[in-house]
């Protein structure tokens, strides 16, 4: 029986504290501000000021608890302004407004001072001293209740994980071979449902779900993966395909830069930061664009050997006619790391104030790409720090990661995440630790998985699920992404039954020749055409080894129309080039343009028949196939 | 009673608001259905221009508790002025008649 290497089954240790040393500050703050208020609230009771100051003070309490003091019908303005409190935090949470509760706690305390008659209700700080009280006794025992079970089930997971590492590692499919891979044409009508949206006109936004620009169906973030599945995609099945591939992802990026996708920060960085002069998308925070960014630009430079996005003011954010934001590669960077080493926390947010550890899992394999290709070692120089603060500020008494942070209060606020979703990246940086991740996450997701109608097991979540592509019901978007991370970690079993649950629940359609959820988002169709055509490590690969070096200097195919030309398969050994094509549409002769051919060189091409060629000065060739079904071709030097 | 009535009309208000606005942001409870977004293919007309619905939303939860909020407020202040109003005539027919100030 394998044994797990030592380090990787260090078991989780249980914690005196589940918050860290920079969390436990940022919160005995807030607490200190809150008692503070507290404190001046009561003030004018005690100096035995007028009715509307001590209104005012009791206003300082709870939002809306000025009303309560008025008495009378204002009361029923306190769960009104609870209400509307409630709406500033999800404004706060969802487009960084911090202002917005400050001005309905505030604006409520003063408005009811305003509204106080000669008397105040004398039962008034007993009543809402009751409540906080109440809500202080609440919040303490979820929290112990919440920690309890954590515990036990840190217990739990002490107790498996080594056995469940060793089942990955012995499960695990092996890395395929590039000699073996080819997509299927099941495979390459996912990839259409990509490059249909990728290819369209840039500044044409068709196919994609169009809800709000903050929040986790945003545009910005459909761009990302669209870029990453493609970018996978030539990484690992046609490095020497160019071509409109090379255009699609092209688009993707030329389309980020456009206002309607990056202007929410306009908006966030001034009632976030309060910053009306400078909105900067790459400055301060806003790891959801530069680290997501980064691995979309690294990706396409990584698989091209195309350094155009290099060049100083190659990305330019353009705001208006008047003012333009010019980034490259390495300022989006450069931004990424001086933000990990500004914050106390290392992570840092998002929308002001608020930090995703997923994000940040973002901005460092960014990172990673990024010291591949131009030799820097941003990796090694965050890394200790930045995983350190992970395992101490944001994760759970259970040993998993939280969802999501307030920076500014060190409050845990609940959003969902899982083992699975940061696995794949800490694949790239941390393997090891991400071999962990999916251990506990392949174990845990066994409860979920039972016999389908046909009795093949398949992934089946209770209740009505929660798409994040489109905040509409359904589970898609979570089948879709444990396909896309068991595929990853070569379990290809997990993979299938994920697949399955699709296919089954959410609305499989092939219609067009291009395959699709009807019942899903697009971001989470993306994911699902990107764990379609995923294999064991390939998107580590992409990250932190790239396209063969071969494929860099060797023939690339470069013309050819798309739908009518679509490609399986094309590596190059440096003299050759290896291509399997299928028709798009129906079978038929099309035209293909081959380059970097040797100028002048005479090649063969075989297909069934031979055809002699000569590279032009160029080294390219135009090239007629007959395609017909799965249609191999090989290119050699006729000598 | 008109206190009662008012009272009434607030939470009234209030509670109609949000339930109009939660069937409008979050769509009666039906299964899910197609979306449109996954069916458009390359080369086919644009789609029409969507507005932000989301944006008309949000300002659809937030305007019944704003004009809640406003209601009552006018209200309280409507009332305050009120008592002053009276508290005053009350001085002022108080002074005028000194049979009124012996009893007080």
């Amino acid at each position: 029986m394998a044994v797990a290497p030592r380090e990787m089954v260090q078991p989780f240790i249980r914690r005196e504290s589940s918050e860290g040393p920079v969390t436990t500050a940022r919160q005995r703050r807030t607490a200190m501000i809150y008692a503070a208020m507290l404190v001046v609230g009561f003030l004018p009771y005690l100096f035995g000021l007028s009715p509307a100051a001590r209104v005012t003070g009791l206003g300082l309490w709870l939002p809306g608890g000025g009303f309560v003091a008025v008495g009378g019908f204002a009361i029923l303005l306190f769960p009104v302004t609870l209400a509307l409190f409630a709406l500033a935090v999800f404004a706060w949470f969802g487009a960084g407004m911090v202002i917005a509760p400050i001005i309905v706690w505030l604006g409520s305390a003063l408005l009811a001072g305003a509204m106080t008659g000669d008397s105040v209700w004398s039962l008034a700080p007993l009543c809402l001293a009751a409540v906080i009280g109440g809500i202080a006794i609440y919040e303490y025992r979820r929290r112990s209740a919440r920690r309890t079970a954590d515990i036990v089930k840190l217990e739990a997971r002490n107790q498996y994980l080594a056995d469940a590492i060793v089942e990955v590692e012995t499960t695990a499919a092996p890395i395929t071979a590039a000699a073996e891979r080819e997509l299927t044409f099941d495979e390459l009508s996912s990839v259409r449902y990509a490059l249909e949206r990728a290819l369209q006109p840039v500044g044409q936004i068709n196919g994609y779900d169009k809800v709000d620009q903050f929040q986790t169906s945003a545009l910005r973030y459909q761009i990302n993966y669209l870029g990453y599945m493609l970018g996978m995609l030539q990484c690992q099945y046609t490095p020497s395909f160019h071509g409109y591939l090379s255009e699609a992802q092209r688009n993707l990026i030329d389309l980020y830069l456009q206002k309607q996708i990056w202007g929410y920060w306009v908006y966030e960085s001034a009632w976030g930061h309060l910053n009306l002069t400078n909105p900067d998308p790459a400055a301060k925070d806003n790891i959801m664009l530069t680290g997501w960014f980064g691995i979309q630009l690294g990706i396409y430079m990584s698989n091209t050997g195309d350094r155009r996005y290099a060049q100083p003011g190659s990305l330019p954010f353009r705001l208006n006619k008047h003012r333009v934001f010019h980034h490259d590669i390495h300022s989006i960077e450069q931004s990424v790391v001086k933000n990990f080493m500004d914050s106390e926390f290392c992570l840092y947010p998002c929308e002001p104030n608020w930090v995703y550890p997923i994000c940040n899992h973002f901005g460092m394999t960014s990172l990673a790409i990024y010291d591949r290709l131009f030799g820097t070692s941003y990796t090694q120089a965050t890394l200790d720090r930045w995983l350190h603060s992970l395992d101490t500020e944001f994760t759970d008494d259970s040993g998993s990661v939280i969802g999501l942070r307030s920076g500014l209060t060190g409050i845990k606020f609940p959003f969902p995440a899982g083992e699975a979703g940061f696995a794949i990246f800490e694949n790239c940086f941390a393997p090891d630790r991400a071999k962990k991740m999916w251990a506990i996450a392949h174990t845990e997701l066994k409860y979920i998985t039972k016999p389908g109608p046909d009795g093949a097991p398949r992934l089946m979540l209770d209740g009505r699920g929660f798409d994040f592509g489109n905040y509409k019901p359904g589970f898609g978007g979570a089948y879709a992404a444990i396909m896309d991370s068991a595929r990853e970690f070569g379990d290809y079993e997990l993979a299938e039954s994920a697949r399955r649950a699709l296919d089954q629940d959410c609305g499989l359609t092939a219609e067009g020749g291009i395959k699709r959820y009807s019942k899903m988002s697009n971001l989470s169709n993306i994911n699902a055409a990107r764990g379609a055509i995923h294999r064991r490590d390939d998107f580590r690969n992409t990250i932190m080894q790239g396209p063969p070096e071969a494929a860099l200097k060797g023939p690339i195919l470069t013309g050819a129309k798309y739908p009518d030309v679509l490609v399986a398969r094309a590596f190059s050994n440096g003299d050759d080039l290896d291509l399997v094509l299928y028709p798009g549409m129906s079978d038929s002769s099309q035209n293909i343009r081959i380059e970097r051919l040797r100028a002048g060189a005479n090649y063969v091409m075989r297909n069934g028949t031979e055809h002699q060629f000569q590279a032009d000065d160029s080294g390219a060739a135009l090239l007629t196939v007959d395609l017909k079904g799965r249609t191999p071709i090989r290119i050699i030097p006729a000598n | 009673m008109p206190c009662c009535a008012f009272a009434a009309f607030i939470l009234g208000q209030v509670l109609i608001g949000f339930d109009a606005v939660k069937r409008f942001v979050f769509g009666r409870t039906t299964p899910a259905v197609v979306n449109p977004a996954t069916e458009w293919r390359l080369g086919a007309p644009a789609a029409p221009a969507s507005r932000s619905r989301h944006a008309f939303r949000w300002f659809a939860i937030a305007a019944p508790i704003e004009i809640a909020l406003v209601l009552g407020a006018g209200y309280g202040l409507h009332a305050h002025r009120s008592h002053d109003h009276e508290a005053s005539a009350l001085g002022a027919l108080v002074c005028r008649s000194p049979r009124i100030a012996q009893i007080r």
